[in-house]
Protein backbone atom coordinates (compact mmCIF):
# COMPACT_ATOMS: atom_id res chain seq x y z
CA UNK A 1 0.00 0.00 0.00
CA UNK A 2 2.47 2.49 0.49
CA UNK A 3 4.75 1.52 -2.12
CA UNK A 4 7.08 -0.81 -1.48
CA UNK A 5 6.40 -2.70 -4.51
CA UNK A 6 8.17 -0.94 -7.45
CA UNK A 7 5.23 -1.56 -9.60
CA UNK A 8 3.46 1.12 -7.34
CA UNK A 9 6.24 3.33 -6.48
CA UNK A 10 5.95 6.80 -7.87
CA UNK A 11 9.65 8.23 -8.67
CA UNK A 12 9.57 10.66 -11.40
CA UNK A 13 7.18 13.25 -12.24
CA UNK A 14 8.02 15.40 -15.55
CA UNK A 15 5.25 18.30 -14.73
CA UNK A 16 3.34 19.93 -17.18
CA UNK A 17 5.74 22.88 -18.17
CA UNK A 18 8.76 20.64 -18.70
CA UNK A 19 10.76 19.46 -21.90
CA UNK A 20 13.03 16.81 -20.62
CA UNK A 21 15.36 15.34 -23.53
CA UNK A 22 17.44 12.13 -22.26
CA UNK A 23 16.48 8.50 -21.22
CA UNK A 24 14.35 8.03 -18.32
CA UNK A 25 15.83 4.47 -16.56
CA UNK A 26 13.87 3.93 -13.59
CA UNK A 27 12.46 0.85 -11.72
CA UNK A 28 9.37 2.58 -10.27
CA UNK A 29 6.54 4.33 -11.87
CA UNK A 30 6.69 7.37 -14.07
CA UNK A 31 4.49 9.57 -14.91
CA UNK A 32 4.85 12.13 -18.07
CA UNK A 33 2.51 15.60 -18.14
CA UNK A 34 5.48 17.27 -19.83
CA UNK A 35 7.52 16.70 -23.15
CA UNK A 36 9.92 14.22 -22.77
CA UNK A 37 12.64 13.52 -25.92
CA UNK A 38 14.04 10.45 -25.50
CA UNK A 39 12.92 7.34 -24.22
CA UNK A 40 11.39 5.23 -20.89
CA UNK A 41 13.33 1.87 -20.18
CA UNK A 42 12.88 -0.65 -17.85
CA UNK A 43 9.61 0.91 -16.03
CA UNK A 44 7.37 -0.86 -13.99
CA UNK A 45 4.48 1.49 -15.08
CA UNK A 46 4.81 4.55 -17.39
CA UNK A 47 1.78 7.01 -17.12
CA UNK A 48 1.37 9.78 -19.77
CA UNK A 49 -1.24 11.97 -18.88
CA UNK A 50 -3.39 13.79 -21.10
CA UNK A 51 -1.33 16.87 -21.96
CA UNK A 52 2.33 14.24 -21.57
CA UNK A 53 4.17 13.76 -25.04
CA UNK A 54 6.93 11.52 -25.38
CA UNK A 55 9.10 11.43 -28.20
CA UNK A 56 10.74 8.14 -28.63
CA UNK A 57 10.83 4.29 -27.17
CA UNK A 58 8.80 3.19 -24.17
CA UNK A 59 10.10 0.08 -22.61
CA UNK A 60 8.08 -1.07 -19.80
CA UNK A 61 5.92 -3.51 -17.64
CA UNK A 62 2.30 -1.52 -18.18
CA UNK A 63 1.47 1.64 -19.73
CA UNK A 64 -1.10 3.96 -19.51
CA UNK A 65 -1.01 6.70 -22.04
CA UNK A 66 -3.17 9.69 -21.96
CA UNK A 67 -0.96 12.25 -24.35
CA UNK A 68 0.76 12.10 -27.37
CA UNK A 69 3.29 9.19 -28.25
CA UNK A 70 5.94 9.19 -30.86
CA UNK A 71 7.81 5.94 -30.89
CA UNK A 72 7.49 2.53 -30.38
CA UNK A 73 5.87 0.90 -27.09
CA UNK A 74 6.72 -1.91 -25.75
CA UNK A 75 4.53 -3.00 -22.72
CA UNK A 76 5.00 -6.62 -21.47
CA UNK A 77 2.07 -6.74 -19.57
CA UNK A 78 -0.44 -4.52 -20.40
CA UNK A 79 -0.94 -1.41 -22.32
CA UNK A 80 -4.05 1.25 -22.07
CA UNK A 81 -4.65 3.33 -24.76
CA UNK A 82 -7.00 6.49 -23.35
CA UNK A 83 -9.70 7.99 -25.58
CA UNK A 84 -7.56 11.45 -26.29
CA UNK A 85 -4.31 9.98 -26.81
CA UNK A 86 -2.25 9.71 -30.25
CA UNK A 87 0.09 6.78 -30.46
CA UNK A 88 2.19 7.07 -33.59
CA UNK A 89 4.60 3.69 -33.70
CA UNK A 90 4.06 0.17 -33.18
CA UNK A 91 2.94 -1.57 -30.06
CA UNK A 92 4.35 -4.97 -28.57
CA UNK A 93 2.08 -5.90 -25.62
CA UNK A 94 0.25 -8.84 -24.30
CA UNK A 95 -2.99 -7.32 -23.17
CA UNK A 96 -4.36 -4.14 -24.45
CA UNK A 97 -7.02 -1.81 -24.46
CA UNK A 98 -7.99 0.84 -26.93
CA UNK A 99 -10.87 3.55 -25.56
CA UNK A 100 -13.36 5.30 -27.98
CA UNK A 101 -11.39 8.31 -29.84
CA UNK A 102 -7.74 6.96 -29.92
CA UNK A 103 -5.67 7.67 -32.55
CA UNK A 104 -3.43 4.74 -33.51
CA UNK A 105 -1.23 4.89 -36.20
CA UNK A 106 1.37 1.91 -36.16
CA UNK A 107 1.60 -2.08 -36.06
CA UNK A 108 0.22 -4.03 -32.84
CA UNK A 109 2.06 -7.28 -32.23
CA UNK A 110 0.64 -8.93 -29.71
CA UNK A 111 2.83 -10.84 -27.13
CA UNK A 112 3.09 -14.23 -26.90
CA UNK A 113 3.00 -15.03 -23.42
CA UNK A 114 -0.19 -16.80 -23.62
CA UNK A 115 -0.41 -18.15 -19.95
CA UNK A 116 -0.69 -14.42 -18.74
CA UNK A 117 -3.09 -13.51 -21.51
CA UNK A 118 -7.05 -13.53 -20.45
CA UNK A 119 -9.56 -14.59 -22.63
CA UNK A 120 -10.55 -11.53 -24.61
CA UNK A 121 -13.17 -11.28 -27.19
CA UNK A 122 -12.98 -12.29 -31.10
CA UNK A 123 -11.92 -9.12 -31.84
CA UNK A 124 -8.66 -9.10 -30.34
CA UNK A 125 -8.19 -13.04 -31.55
CA UNK A 126 -8.90 -11.97 -35.01
CA UNK A 127 -6.39 -8.91 -34.50
CA UNK A 128 -3.39 -11.74 -33.41
CA UNK A 129 -3.75 -13.42 -37.01
CA UNK A 130 -3.78 -10.12 -38.89
CA UNK A 131 -1.68 -7.36 -37.23
CA UNK A 132 -4.20 -4.74 -37.18
CA UNK A 133 -4.10 -1.74 -38.38
CA UNK A 134 -5.75 1.55 -37.69
CA UNK A 135 -6.08 4.07 -39.81
CA UNK A 136 -7.32 7.66 -38.38
CA UNK B 1 16.77 37.15 17.44
CA UNK B 2 18.61 34.41 15.29
CA UNK B 3 16.46 31.64 16.62
CA UNK B 4 13.95 33.86 15.75
CA UNK B 5 14.45 34.73 12.13
CA UNK B 6 15.01 31.16 11.61
CA UNK B 7 11.43 29.99 12.26
CA UNK B 8 10.19 32.41 10.94
CA UNK B 9 12.01 31.50 7.35
CA UNK B 10 10.83 28.00 8.47
CA UNK B 11 7.59 29.11 8.52
CA UNK B 12 7.62 31.31 5.22
CA UNK B 13 8.93 28.59 3.33
CA UNK B 14 6.42 26.67 0.65
CA UNK B 15 5.61 23.09 1.01
CA UNK B 16 3.62 21.77 -2.53
CA UNK B 17 1.23 18.49 -2.06
CA UNK B 18 1.02 16.12 -5.34
CA UNK B 19 -2.06 14.31 -5.77
CA UNK B 20 -0.67 12.22 -8.34
CA UNK B 21 -3.80 9.35 -10.43
CA UNK B 22 -2.15 6.46 -11.73
CA UNK B 23 -3.94 6.92 -14.76
CA UNK B 24 -3.67 9.74 -17.16
CA UNK B 25 -6.31 12.23 -15.36
CA UNK B 26 -4.59 15.63 -14.17
CA UNK B 27 -2.13 15.85 -11.19
CA UNK B 28 -3.40 18.17 -8.14
CA UNK B 29 -1.42 19.65 -6.73
CA UNK B 30 -1.64 22.51 -3.26
CA UNK B 31 0.90 24.78 -2.11
CA UNK B 32 1.50 26.52 0.83
CA UNK B 33 3.54 28.00 3.04
CA UNK B 34 4.42 26.01 6.34
CA UNK B 35 3.26 28.01 8.69
CA UNK B 36 -0.63 27.97 6.92
CA UNK B 37 -0.16 24.45 7.04
CA UNK B 38 0.35 25.02 10.53
CA UNK B 39 -2.53 26.87 10.99
CA UNK B 40 -4.38 23.93 9.18
CA UNK B 41 -3.20 21.67 11.44
CA UNK B 42 -4.31 23.83 14.51
CA UNK B 43 -7.76 24.12 13.07
CA UNK B 44 -8.30 20.88 12.13
CA UNK B 45 -7.27 20.09 15.75
CA UNK B 46 -9.25 21.89 17.10
CA UNK B 47 -12.34 21.23 14.86
CA UNK B 48 -11.67 17.42 15.76
CA UNK B 49 -11.35 18.11 19.44
CA UNK B 50 -14.47 20.10 19.27
CA UNK B 51 -15.87 17.32 17.45
CA UNK B 52 -14.88 15.02 19.96
CA UNK B 53 -16.01 17.67 22.75
CA UNK B 54 -19.64 17.46 20.82
CA UNK B 55 -19.80 13.57 20.58
CA UNK B 56 -18.60 12.89 24.06
CA UNK B 57 -21.74 15.22 25.24
CA UNK B 58 -23.60 13.36 22.48
CA UNK B 59 -22.82 9.92 24.09
CA UNK B 60 -23.60 11.44 27.95
CA UNK B 61 -26.99 12.16 26.40
CA UNK B 62 -27.28 8.72 25.51
CA UNK B 63 -25.93 7.45 28.67
CA UNK B 64 -28.41 9.77 30.49
CA UNK B 65 -31.17 8.40 28.69
CA UNK B 66 -29.86 4.80 29.43
CA UNK B 67 -29.28 5.50 32.76
CA UNK B 68 -33.01 6.28 32.72
CA UNK B 69 -34.45 3.58 31.93
CA UNK B 70 -32.34 1.23 34.22
CA UNK B 71 -33.93 3.61 37.12
CA UNK B 72 -37.35 3.41 35.62
CA UNK B 73 -37.10 -0.39 36.01
CA UNK B 74 -35.74 -0.35 39.51
CA UNK B 75 -38.22 2.02 40.70
CA UNK B 76 -40.87 -0.75 39.38
CA UNK B 77 -38.64 -3.03 41.38
CA UNK B 78 -38.47 -0.91 43.78
CA UNK B 79 -42.54 -0.24 44.16
CA UNK B 80 -43.03 -4.12 44.36
CA UNK B 81 -40.69 -4.77 46.42
CA UNK B 82 -42.18 -1.98 49.36
CA UNK B 83 -45.50 -3.45 47.96
CA UNK B 84 -44.17 -7.20 49.25
CA UNK B 85 -43.40 -5.35 52.10
CA UNK B 86 -46.18 -4.28 53.03
CA UNK B 87 -48.01 -8.00 52.48
CA UNK B 88 -45.20 -9.22 54.28
CA UNK B 89 -45.85 -6.67 57.60
CA UNK B 90 -49.31 -7.68 57.08
CA UNK B 91 -48.62 -11.21 58.10
CA UNK B 92 -46.51 -9.73 61.15
CA UNK B 93 -48.84 -7.76 62.22
CA UNK B 94 -51.61 -10.65 62.07
CA UNK B 95 -48.61 -13.01 64.11
CA UNK B 96 -48.29 -10.46 66.37
CA UNK B 97 -52.18 -9.95 67.48
CA UNK B 98 -51.97 -14.36 67.42
CA UNK B 99 -48.97 -13.87 69.44
CA UNK B 100 -50.36 -10.92 71.89
CA UNK B 101 -53.91 -13.21 72.52
CA UNK B 102 -51.58 -16.07 73.31
CA UNK B 103 -49.85 -14.38 76.00
CA UNK B 104 -53.43 -12.47 77.33
CA UNK B 105 -52.31 -9.31 76.73
CA UNK B 106 -55.22 -8.01 75.94
CA UNK B 107 -56.61 -7.04 79.62
CA UNK B 108 -53.79 -4.20 79.07
CA UNK B 109 -55.61 -1.39 78.25
CA UNK B 110 -52.89 0.12 76.09
CA UNK B 111 -53.38 -2.76 74.09
CA UNK B 112 -56.85 -2.65 73.53
CA UNK B 113 -56.73 0.60 72.04
CA UNK B 114 -54.28 -0.40 70.11
CA UNK B 115 -55.94 -2.94 68.88
CA UNK B 116 -58.89 -0.79 68.26
CA UNK B 117 -56.66 1.47 65.62
CA UNK B 118 -55.20 -1.31 64.03
CA UNK B 119 -58.18 -3.38 63.56
CA UNK B 120 -59.11 -1.27 60.77
CA UNK B 121 -57.68 -4.30 57.69
CA UNK B 122 -57.67 -4.71 54.25
CA UNK B 123 -56.39 -2.29 50.92
CA UNK B 124 -57.47 1.36 51.02
CA UNK B 125 -58.57 2.75 47.55
CA UNK B 126 -55.28 4.37 47.43
CA UNK B 127 -53.36 0.75 47.76
CA UNK B 128 -55.62 -0.19 45.14
CA UNK B 129 -54.90 2.71 42.81
CA UNK B 130 -51.01 2.30 43.34
CA UNK B 131 -51.56 -1.18 42.28
CA UNK B 132 -53.32 -0.84 39.27
CA UNK B 133 -50.92 1.79 38.46
CA UNK B 134 -48.41 -0.73 38.91
CA UNK B 135 -49.60 -3.40 36.48
CA UNK B 136 -50.40 -0.99 33.90
CA UNK B 137 -46.50 -0.43 34.12
CA UNK B 138 -47.09 3.53 34.08
CA UNK B 139 -44.50 4.34 36.58
CA UNK B 140 -44.48 7.43 35.34
CA UNK B 141 -47.80 8.16 36.83
CA UNK B 142 -46.59 7.09 39.92
CA UNK B 143 -46.61 10.33 41.84
CA UNK B 144 -43.81 10.99 44.45
CA UNK B 145 -45.86 11.09 47.37
CA UNK B 146 -47.19 8.26 46.24
CA UNK B 147 -44.89 6.37 46.41
CA UNK B 148 -43.59 8.51 49.84
CA UNK B 149 -46.71 7.26 51.68
CA UNK B 150 -46.50 3.70 50.49
CA UNK B 151 -42.77 3.79 51.85
CA UNK B 152 -43.81 5.85 55.01
CA UNK B 153 -46.84 3.14 55.69
CA UNK B 154 -44.42 0.29 55.27
CA UNK B 155 -41.76 2.48 57.84
CA UNK B 156 -44.63 3.55 60.40
CA UNK B 157 -46.04 -0.04 60.56
CA UNK B 158 -42.72 -1.34 61.14
CA UNK B 159 -41.77 0.78 63.91
CA UNK B 160 -45.49 0.28 65.26
CA UNK B 161 -44.40 -3.98 64.97
CA UNK B 162 -40.97 -3.35 66.51
CA UNK B 163 -42.92 -1.29 69.10
CA UNK B 164 -45.19 -3.94 69.91
CA UNK B 165 -42.24 -6.81 69.38
CA UNK B 166 -40.29 -4.73 72.15
CA UNK B 167 -43.43 -4.84 74.60
CA UNK B 168 -43.88 -8.46 74.38
CA UNK B 169 -40.59 -9.07 74.86
CA UNK B 170 -40.76 -6.50 77.83
CA UNK B 171 -44.18 -8.53 78.73
CA UNK B 172 -42.22 -12.08 78.72
CA UNK B 173 -38.63 -10.69 80.33
CA UNK B 174 -41.03 -8.87 82.76
CA UNK B 175 -42.87 -12.32 83.66
CA UNK B 176 -39.90 -14.58 83.65
CA UNK B 177 -38.19 -11.98 86.42
CA UNK B 178 -41.52 -12.25 88.34
CA UNK B 179 -41.35 -15.82 87.87
CA UNK B 180 -37.74 -16.09 89.17
CA UNK B 181 -38.37 -13.50 92.27
CA UNK B 182 -41.95 -14.92 93.41
CA UNK B 183 -41.19 -17.73 96.06
CA UNK B 184 -42.75 -20.78 95.06
CA UNK B 185 -41.01 -23.47 96.92
CA UNK B 186 -41.19 -24.63 100.65
CA UNK B 187 -38.01 -23.03 102.50
CA UNK B 188 -37.94 -26.34 104.68
CA UNK B 189 -39.38 -29.77 104.94
CA UNK B 190 -41.70 -30.27 107.87
CA UNK B 191 -45.27 -30.19 108.45
CA UNK B 192 -47.10 -26.81 108.94
CA UNK B 193 -47.53 -26.29 112.34
CA UNK B 194 -49.37 -23.12 112.33
CA UNK B 195 -50.74 -21.10 109.67
CA UNK B 196 -50.65 -17.19 108.65
CA UNK B 197 -53.64 -15.34 110.05
CA UNK B 198 -55.09 -14.34 113.68
CA UNK B 199 -54.10 -17.11 116.12
CA UNK B 200 -53.76 -17.07 119.92
CA UNK B 201 -50.25 -16.76 120.59
CA UNK B 202 -48.39 -19.91 122.27
CA UNK B 203 -46.30 -18.22 124.60
CA UNK B 204 -48.66 -14.83 125.26
CA UNK B 205 -52.16 -16.34 125.00
CA UNK B 206 -52.73 -13.73 123.35
CA UNK B 207 -54.81 -13.55 120.08
CA UNK B 208 -53.10 -12.20 117.78
CA UNK B 209 -51.77 -11.79 114.26
CA UNK B 210 -49.39 -14.54 112.79
CA UNK B 211 -47.99 -12.76 109.84
CA UNK B 212 -46.61 -15.99 108.73
CA UNK B 213 -46.09 -19.60 108.50
CA UNK B 214 -44.66 -22.36 110.61
CA UNK B 215 -42.92 -24.93 109.36
CA UNK B 216 -41.54 -27.35 111.83
CA UNK B 217 -38.84 -30.31 111.58
CA UNK B 218 -35.54 -31.69 113.48
CA UNK B 219 -32.93 -28.92 114.21
CA UNK B 220 -30.31 -28.67 111.40
CA UNK B 221 -33.33 -29.21 109.08
CA UNK B 222 -31.69 -27.11 105.80
CA UNK B 223 -33.70 -24.17 105.01
CA UNK B 224 -33.59 -23.14 100.90
CA UNK B 225 -34.25 -19.44 99.45
CA UNK B 226 -37.22 -20.11 97.60
CA UNK B 227 -36.57 -17.53 95.30
CA UNK B 228 -33.62 -15.65 93.44
CA UNK B 229 -32.96 -12.60 95.16
CA UNK B 230 -30.32 -11.21 97.71
CA UNK B 231 -29.82 -11.21 101.00
CA UNK B 232 -31.27 -8.04 102.67
CA UNK B 233 -30.11 -8.86 106.42
CA UNK B 234 -28.56 -11.40 108.21
CA UNK B 235 -28.77 -11.42 112.18
CA UNK B 236 -30.46 -11.99 115.66
CA UNK B 237 -33.46 -9.78 116.27
CA UNK B 238 -35.93 -10.05 118.90
CA UNK B 239 -38.45 -12.25 118.67
CA UNK B 240 -37.43 -13.70 115.64
CA UNK B 241 -34.28 -14.96 116.53
CA UNK B 242 -31.60 -15.49 113.78
CA UNK B 243 -33.24 -14.12 111.36
CA UNK B 244 -32.72 -13.83 107.63
CA UNK B 245 -34.01 -11.54 104.74
CA UNK B 246 -33.88 -11.78 101.43
CA UNK B 247 -35.13 -9.26 98.89
CA UNK B 248 -36.43 -10.72 95.66
CA UNK B 249 -36.92 -7.19 93.97
CA UNK B 250 -40.68 -6.74 92.21
CA UNK B 251 -41.10 -5.99 95.85
CA UNK B 252 -41.08 -9.40 97.33
CA UNK B 253 -38.98 -10.60 100.03
CA UNK B 254 -39.11 -13.55 101.92
CA UNK B 255 -38.29 -13.40 105.65
CA UNK B 256 -36.72 -17.06 107.80
CA UNK B 257 -36.77 -16.91 111.10
CA UNK B 258 -35.23 -18.87 114.24
CA UNK B 259 -32.28 -20.09 112.36
CA UNK B 260 -29.57 -22.43 114.24
CA UNK B 261 -27.43 -21.35 111.96
CA UNK B 262 -26.85 -18.79 109.12
CA UNK B 263 -24.69 -19.81 106.22
CA UNK B 264 -25.01 -16.65 104.33
CA UNK B 265 -24.02 -13.40 104.60
CA UNK B 266 -25.60 -9.78 103.77
CA UNK B 267 -25.03 -8.91 100.24
CA UNK B 268 -25.07 -12.47 99.32
CA UNK B 269 -27.10 -13.13 95.82
CA UNK B 270 -29.00 -16.14 96.04
CA UNK B 271 -30.72 -18.85 94.03
CA UNK B 272 -33.76 -20.29 94.49
CA UNK B 273 -33.02 -23.46 96.22
CA UNK B 274 -30.14 -22.84 97.38
CA UNK B 275 -29.08 -23.50 101.14
CA UNK B 276 -29.48 -20.78 103.79
CA UNK B 277 -29.36 -21.88 107.22
CA UNK B 278 -30.53 -24.66 109.14
CA UNK B 279 -33.64 -24.78 111.42
CA UNK B 280 -33.37 -24.09 115.04
CA UNK B 281 -35.42 -22.29 118.00
CA UNK B 282 -33.48 -19.16 118.70
CA UNK B 283 -36.29 -16.25 119.42
CA UNK B 284 -38.85 -16.32 121.03
CA UNK B 285 -40.34 -20.31 120.27
CA UNK B 286 -41.50 -23.20 121.32
CA UNK B 287 -39.99 -25.35 119.11
CA UNK B 288 -37.82 -26.31 116.35
CA UNK B 289 -39.13 -24.57 113.11
CA UNK B 290 -39.06 -21.92 110.57
CA UNK B 291 -41.07 -19.01 110.37
CA UNK B 292 -41.61 -18.52 106.97
CA UNK B 293 -43.17 -15.11 105.42
CA UNK B 294 -43.70 -13.49 102.29
CA UNK B 295 -44.07 -9.81 102.17
CA UNK B 296 -45.27 -8.07 99.29
CA UNK B 297 -44.13 -4.41 99.36
CA UNK B 298 -43.57 -4.60 102.91
CA UNK B 299 -46.63 -6.60 104.11
CA UNK B 300 -47.25 -9.37 104.71
CA UNK B 301 -49.28 -12.39 102.65
CA UNK B 302 -50.39 -15.94 103.33
CA UNK B 303 -47.14 -18.00 102.78
CA UNK B 304 -49.60 -21.16 101.55
CA UNK B 305 -49.95 -19.51 98.22
CA UNK B 306 -46.13 -19.09 97.42
CA UNK B 307 -45.83 -23.32 98.60
CA UNK B 308 -46.40 -24.38 94.64
CA UNK B 309 -44.85 -23.16 91.92
CA UNK B 310 -48.33 -24.05 89.73
CA UNK B 311 -49.57 -21.31 92.63
CA UNK B 312 -47.75 -18.49 90.54
CA UNK B 313 -49.69 -19.29 87.20
CA UNK B 314 -52.91 -20.09 88.94
CA UNK B 315 -52.49 -16.43 90.39
CA UNK B 316 -53.84 -14.94 86.89
CA UNK B 317 -53.23 -12.04 85.24
CA UNK B 318 -55.04 -9.61 87.05
CA UNK B 319 -53.30 -10.50 90.23
CA UNK B 320 -50.08 -9.81 88.45
CA UNK B 321 -51.02 -7.08 86.15
CA UNK B 322 -52.83 -5.05 89.27
CA UNK B 323 -49.72 -5.49 91.11
CA UNK B 324 -47.67 -4.57 88.31
CA UNK B 325 -49.72 -1.19 87.98
CA UNK B 326 -48.82 0.37 91.29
Amino acid sequence: MFGKKAETKLETIIGPDTLCQGTIRTKGVVRIDGKLEGGVLEAANVIVGDEGQIQGDINTKKAIIGGTITGNITATENLEIMGNAQVLGDIHTALLSIAEGAVFEGHCVMMADKSKVIDMDTEINSIRQTPLIIQS
Amino acid sequence: MSVLKKCHKTLRRYLTIIFVPHTSTKTVRFTFTISFLLFLFILWSGVTIWAGYVTGRHFEYWKVKLDREAIRFKLLFFADQVRKSQELLEQVKERDLQLRALLEMKTKKEIITREADEGRGGPGPKDQLYLEKLLEKKVDELAIHDLRWQSQSVHKETVDRLESISQIQNYISYQSGLYKATPNTWPAEGRITSPFGFRKHPLTGRTEFHSGLDIANEKGTEIHSTADGVVEFTGWTFGYGRLIIINHSFGYQTYYSHAQKILVKEGEKVKRGQLIALMGDSGTTTGVHVHYEVRYKGKSLNPYGFLDRDNFFKRGERYVWKKSRN
